[in-house]
């Protein structure tokens, strides 16, 4: 590591990149969203760790964009929570707050 | 103790911050990658250091309504076998930023917040600087919190 480099450099994305991220997991793990989450919200975090990881971030973002995720695959269980709203017209997806505060040295 | 447990969430005090202790690491960095949607609506951050004898797998996940934050995480520190030493989770549902989690300790022992275990360490307002605190006490050969 470069003195002064930035370790941490964040990426501002629109959600469909966390919804291509959720079929990633389905690809990886040969389950489809809804079915994950539905034996997901029976069992427990499994005891391997980057499993546990992997299955606490497809069950968060599964969660989170409920609404994209049904739209795109009508099969697909009802949910309650979405975050969907925040794609309405007039939410433009700028860069508004860029995390340039990671730029800065610390 | 980490200045940022039980103070209101702030995504710019807590990424510099973690930023600061990631400096401070010398082992490798397997993985570090830092998700933002818009102005920080949803955040996803997945890390992996491998510390030669033991690791940590981090997924920090963060969401808010632009009034609460709610937060699901894992944070594992595993041996090189991948077996628990201990983790901190929300059993994979999102919490309100602030409230209490869930520990692992090795394979089969979970506590609850305000065990006795625990000798008075709370689970609540877990967060990366007080599991890497953690991680660095167990390093050094230092007692835990809890017995």
């Amino acid at each position: 590591m470069k003195k002064n480099e930035q370790i941490i450099k964040p990426q501002v994305v629109t959600s469909q990149y966390f919804i291509e991220r959720v079929h990633e997991f389905e690809v990886e793990y040969g389950t489809n969203w809804g079915d994950f989450l539905a034996q997901f919200a029976k069992g427990k975090l499994p005891d391997d760790p980057y499993r546990a990881a992997d299955y606490t971030e497809w069950a968060f973002l599964c969660r989170t964009f409920a609404t994209e995720l049904i739209a795109a695959d009508s099969t697909g269980p009802p949910c309650h929570e979405s975050f969907g709203d925040y794609e309405k017209p007039g939410h433009s997806p700028g860069f508004s707050f860029s995390f340039s505060f990671l730029n800065a040295k610390l | 103790m980490p200045s940022y447990k039980n103070q209101p969430f702030d995504v710019k005090s807590y990424f510099k911050t973690n930023e600061r202790i990631l400096s401070t690491f010398t082992s490798p960095i397997e993985l570090n990658k830092l998700d933002v949607l818009y102005d920080w609506l949803v955040v996803r951050w997945r890390l992996n250091v491998d510390f030669g004898q033991n690791k940590i797998i981090v997924a920090d996940l963060f969401r808010t309504d632009g009034i609460g934050v709610q937060h699901q995480f894992a944070y594992s520190y595993v041996t090189p076998e991948h077996d628990c030493i201990f983790r901190f989770d929300t059993h994979g549902a999102p919490i309100q930023y602030g409230e209490s989690c869930h520990l692992h300790i090795g394979d089969k022992r979970v506590i609850e917040d305000e065990n006795p275990e625990l000798n008075g360490y709370s689970l609540c307002g877990m967060d990366f600087p007080s599991f890497n605190w953690l991680v660095h006490r167990h390093r050094k050969g230092r007692t835990l919190p809890w017995k």
